[in-house]
């Protein structure tokens, strides 16, 4: 037993240094502003002097960057890609922290009461845990949404399925350290029931390494969301998706870069914020005793 | 012994969970026959095609079926191609391997490299520039760096083909692309790792003994440093799996990963099946060999606890 739990804290430490690295320098603040303002635009979006997202010109198709009141030009049937950009924002990252953030529901929760109830529902959990780490999730997520069709609800659980692993394994390693310090045996000495110390003194103090996976998580779910709408299994058109976007841009390669390159750096970007704040999160919470 | 034992114990229980997951996800689609039969096809001929295909049977006739022929390597018949689906898949296998091999190749070696110089020089200008790249190169997404590197190497400079499969021109942009975000990662936990082993003492014991860089660095450092850079290749293998679908369908290359997502399309359950199956233990075999190299990386591991 005395060495399975040497062996999870080992893995804590790796799992969160492997996610973060020490790469990245200090661009907690830089991420937080992008990501602000992202989110501003995105919401926004309908209040804004921006062109109608869903209105076709077909005169001003492949309009380039900086033309014709068009920002970031106009895709193939002469739709703003400015506003389509923003419009997907909203759906992208939506969905991105909605299933961050039921992933961290049911991975903590599942994880800490594991972690602090062990015997057989700890070694269930922790199989379920390993099966869904061999397995290639991708190819889950891609069979899942094939098969159910893709709305926004789908994707969100799709997406959850395959982060509470994450969730759940962090988890479980932090109530193994904290479950034999102070403030837990106090709470049990003076007559709290388990559920009541696993729901108001165990889940308070994982918040702060859950938070940083949950941003952690957020950016990799962005990405695998912007993958499925790529492959035509996100946001249905004429919603526009960036990766669906991508998509369709690529056919125009030749004739107008833009249509494919744009929604391109918006998932980038976006990317790059949530990882510099999981970062900047993360050093945060460590220098904290 | 044991330790490999169960290890392998581990990878054959993983490799049915994936089974029975695949099975009960294909069998909530909608009925296929009616994709696969003409536009006002009766219904008589629909429930032949039905019987045909064994789908009239029980769900948990199908699942046994499915388990008992699996085991044998038989998913049934290709719904589209009409011959067996893990013949349509294994055919693709070969071109898949070879971009994944040098994928995985390339970047284990740039991802480590490049961890190294990390470690190394903790500061300064390359320190800020590399670790610059790696961020980036986590944050991009697999498709858009494909389409990127077609624009710029096959688009306007000419220099490589944007599709298909031929020569070693063909494979390395679809490598390069895949590759990426592996090597990013591959390269972060190498710097953490090396940069807590360099600090050690037997570190500093090579240094007082006066030992070469090189007998340092390779023997005392990486060595040392190996045992999670090789997990994490394991773990990684999943991701990338992912990612084959996408940029083999991106270039054209015809591999497992476009067949599958072909036969999504298509509704081709049986291909379905034997693709993500295929895939997927290709891929827990890829973890198991990561584990058993641990064991040998690391005697501490060999311990049963």
């Amino acid at each position: 037993m005395m060495q399975r739990v040497e062996g999870s804290e080992f893995a804590v430490q790796e799992e969160i240094s492997r996610l973060t690295g020490s790469v990245g320098g200090s661009g907690g603040a830089l991420g937080i502003l992008l990501l602000a303002a992202l989110a501003l635009a995105a919401v926004l979006a309908p209040w804004l002097p921006l062109a109608n997202p869903f209105h076709i010109d077909l005169y001003a198709r492949f309009t380039p960057p900086f033309h014709a009141g068009h920002l970031l030009g106009t895709d193939a049937l002469g739709r703003d890609i400015l506003s389509r950009l923003l419009l997907g924002a909203r759906f992208s990252l939506f969905v991105a922290l909605a299933s961050a953030l039921l992933g961290l529901a049911i991975g903590g929760i599942v994880g800490s009461s594991a972690g602090y109830a062990g015997g057989l529902w700890e070694r269930l959990v922790m199989r379920l845990v390993d099966i869904f780490q061999s397995i290639p999730v991708m190819m889950l997520a891609i069979l899942v949404i094939a098969v159910l069709g893709a709305s926004q609800m789908h994707l969100i659980l799709v997406l959850a399925l395959t982060s509470w692993v994450r969730f759940a394994r962090i988890s479980r390693a932090e109530t193994l350290k904290m479950r034999r310090q102070t403030f837990i045996l106090a709470a049990r000495a003076i007559g709290a029931s388990r559920m009541r110390v696993l729901f108001y003194h165990l889940l308070p103090a994982l918040w702060p390494s859950m938070l940083t996976l949950a941003a952690l998580e957020a950016s990799r779910l962005l990405l695998m969301e912007a993958s499925l709408s790529f492959l035509g299994l996100g946001a249905q058109p004429p919603a526009p998706a960036w990766g669906r976007m991508l998509a369709d841009g690529r056919n125009y390669l030749t004739v107008a870069w833009w249509v494919a390159v744009m929604p391109g750096v918006a998932i980038l970007l976006t990317v790059l914020a949530v990882t510099l704040l999981g970062n900047a999160l993360r050093r945060l919470f460590e220098e904290q005793p | 012994m044991q330790r490999i034992a169960s290890r392998i114990f581990d990878a054959l229980f993983s490799v049915w969970a994936l089974l029975t997951l695949v099975f009960f996800v294909t069998r909530m689609l909608g009925d296929p026959t009616v994709l696969l039969l003409p536009l006002g096809a009766s219904p008589e001929e629909a429930e032949a095609l039905r019987i045909h295909l064994g789908l009239n049977h029980s769900l948990g006739l199908q699942y046994w079926n499915l388990l008992r022929t699996a085991v044998h390597g038989d998913f049934g018949q290709s719904f589209l191609f009409a011959r067996p689906a893990l013949q349509v898949v294994l055919e693709r296998l070969p071109a898949t391997l070879e971009l994944a091999a040098l994928a995985l190749a390339l970047g284990t070696v740039l991802g480590v490299s490049t961890g190294f110089l990390l470690a190394l020089h903790p500061r300064g200008w390359l320190h800020r520039v590399l670790s610059g790249v790696v961020l980036v190169g986590q944050a991009t997404p697999v498709f858009w760096l494909s389409l990127v590197l077609i624009l710029v190497a096959s688009v306007w400079l000419h220099l490589l083909p944007s599709s298909g499969i031929g020569g070693w021109k063909h494979v390395l942009l679809p490598a390069l692309s895949l590759g990426c975000f592996f090597t990013a990662q591959i390269a972060r936990i190498s710097e953490s790792r090396v940069r807590e082993e360099l600090v050690r003492q037997h570190v500093r014991m090579g240094w007082a003994k006066g030992l070469p860089a090189h007998v340092v660095y390779l023997r005392y450092v990486l060595w040392n440093a190996a045992a999670p850079i090789v997990t994490m290749i394991g773990l990684l293998a999943g991701e990338m799996a992912g990612g084959s679908v996408i940029v083999e369908t991106i270039f054209a290359w015809p591999g497992v990963g476009r067949v599958i997502y072909q036969a999504i399309e298509n509704q081709d359950y049986p291909v379905v099946s034997a693709g993500i199956v295929v895939v997927s233990v290709l891929v827990i075999a890829i973890n198991l060999c990561a584990d058993l190299v641990c064991l040998w990386l690391d005697p501490r591991t060999r311990r049963t606890a």
